[in-house]
């Protein structure tokens, strides 16, 4: 299923795990419509423990601070996912992430965050959250009711009402060093600029745009694209880029476009949405289990698992994976049609896992192609202008 | 498909250096944390859907 990344007589990959994603929980108080994790072709959530217990995640901090001892690591990332993370008590959160800091060797630096919905977030849990180093990262999809009418609870009320109190207690000025940014999935159904100028009001440090999850054997809403508008996720996109990028200062940063021009000029990027560089996340379930993101299970039943766990495996162990190692394999996990285009060194690939194709597994283009190209070749034009006397 | 075999505009000369005294805010304010990311050896980058934690805000 996966791209061969390397060929008899190769050692496994060389880059560790840098980003640890713990599932502190595995069910969600919303059910978005769009949703990846519960409405796609993965049912793997329904067998999973409610709430990572204690003694999981005392063995995960051990395997992370073994990890980070092994390889040296000066700094990882510990994302507090689920599911909704702030189902489970910011106390025990934070009881975690100091676990967690105390098992990783000296000069080590924890980057804690959780990626919310928002909708529990009150002042006591957000001052908690911080009083423990916690940044949040809050799901959006827009500043208005309306660009959020997908994102409702298991009752079908919408999350809205209470994710704009969640942004605005953020934007509070004794809040804001706490506030990492928004992410916000792309419905083409709602105006690109409008989205952007309501998340700007919002006053977010950072924005990123989403492609929504999607392949070949199960498109992403609006693809596969009619010839005349072949690339609708692209022209969304270069709409909001033009607003961003012509603005009188920069308003807030926008990681996609960012990672962009950062691979344009050759630099170091960091994004799973674009370029060759290795994918150094792994996800800890709340079973213990060790598995790649989440994102994979938009792909097919178990496209996610490595049959690996923190009770009884190192995270060495999973960098032997073949889908892990597929996925710092760079150009030799992509197909000619892409080694042979112009943009490769940026695109790369995009997404893992809107590459996939059943019967074909992720050895092909992005369901996104079109949309990458366009949307590329749009950012270089800028830059080469801008960087024209 | 003519877009597709279109190679990319000439940007290799464009560097950090060249682009230091841009008249352009949103590219300067972006370039200056590239810049700062360079200076870190790409420390910090996380791959999968976060910010980057090491920028001041």
């Amino acid at each position: 299923m996966h791209a061969t990344a390397q060929t008899a007589g190769e050692g496994p990959p060389t880059a560790p795990f840098q980003q640890f994603i713990v599932k502190v929980n595995s069910r969600c108080n919303l059910a978005c419509r769009y949703c990846y994790m519960y409405f796609a072709a993965d049912t793997g959530w329904r067998r999973q423990p409610v709430t990572a217990a204690p003694g999981m995640l005392h063995r995960t901090a051990r395997r992370i601070g073994e990890h980070a001892t092994v390889h040296r690591l000066r700094a990882l990332s510990l994302v507090l996912h689920g599911g909704e993370p702030l189902l489970t008590d910011p106390a025990d959160l934070g009881a975690f992430v100091r676990e967690v800091r105390r098992q990783v060797p000296a000069g080590c630096t924890v980057h804690a965050a959780v990626q919310t919905n928002g909708v529990l977030l009150t002042e006591d849990r957000l001052t908690a959250l911080a009083a423990h180093g916690i940044r949040i990262g809050l799901s959006l999809d827009g500043g208005n009711a309306h660009h959020n009418r997908q994102r409702v609870d298991h009752a079908g009320r919408p999350a809205w009402p209470a994710a704009r109190r969640a942004a605005r207690l953020l934007a509070q000025r004794r809040h804001r060093d706490a506030w990492s940014g928004v992410l916000c999935v792309i419905d083409l159904d709602t105006d690109p600029v409008e989205v952007y100028d309501s998340l700007v009001r919002l006053g977010p440090p950072a924005v990123d745009f989403l492609l929504p999850h999607g392949n070949w054997t199960r498109p992403p809403a609006g693809l596969p694209a009619p010839a005349a508008a072949p690339a609708p996720y692209g022209d969304w996109l270069c709409a909001v880029f033009d607003r961003w990028w012509q603005a009188e200062r920069r308003t807030v940063r926008v990681r996609l476009f960012q990672e962009c021009i950062a691979l344009l000029l050759g630099l170091p990027a960091a994004t799973e949405a674009l370029g060759l560089q290795p994918f150094t996340a792994v996800v800890i379930e709340t079973d213990g289990s060790i598995e790649q993101v989440d994102s994979l299970k938009t792909a097919y039943e178990g496209a996610a698992a490595t049959g690996l766990d923190v009770h009884r495996h190192a995270f060495d162990e999973a960098l032997a994976h073949p889908g892990v190692a597929a996925r710092q394999a760079g150009r030799a996990a992509l197909p000619v049609t892409c080694l042979r285009c112009p943009v490769v060194d940026v695109c790369g690939g995009g997404h893992y896992a809107h590459r996939y194709r059943e019967g074909h597994g992720f050895c092909n283009p992005s369901v996104y192609c079109a949309d990458l190209r366009r949307l590329i070749r749009h950012i270089a034009a800028a830059l080469r202008e801008a960087g024209t006397p | 498909m003519n877009d597709g075999r279109e190679p990319l505009p000439d940007l290799l000369g464009l560097s950090l250096a060249e682009l230091r005294d841009l008249n352009h805010p949103v590219l300067s304010q972006v370039l200056d944390e590239l810049r700062e990311r360079v200076v870190r050896q790409g420390e910090g980058l996380w791959g999968f859907t976060q910010f980057d934690n090491n920028v001041d805000l």
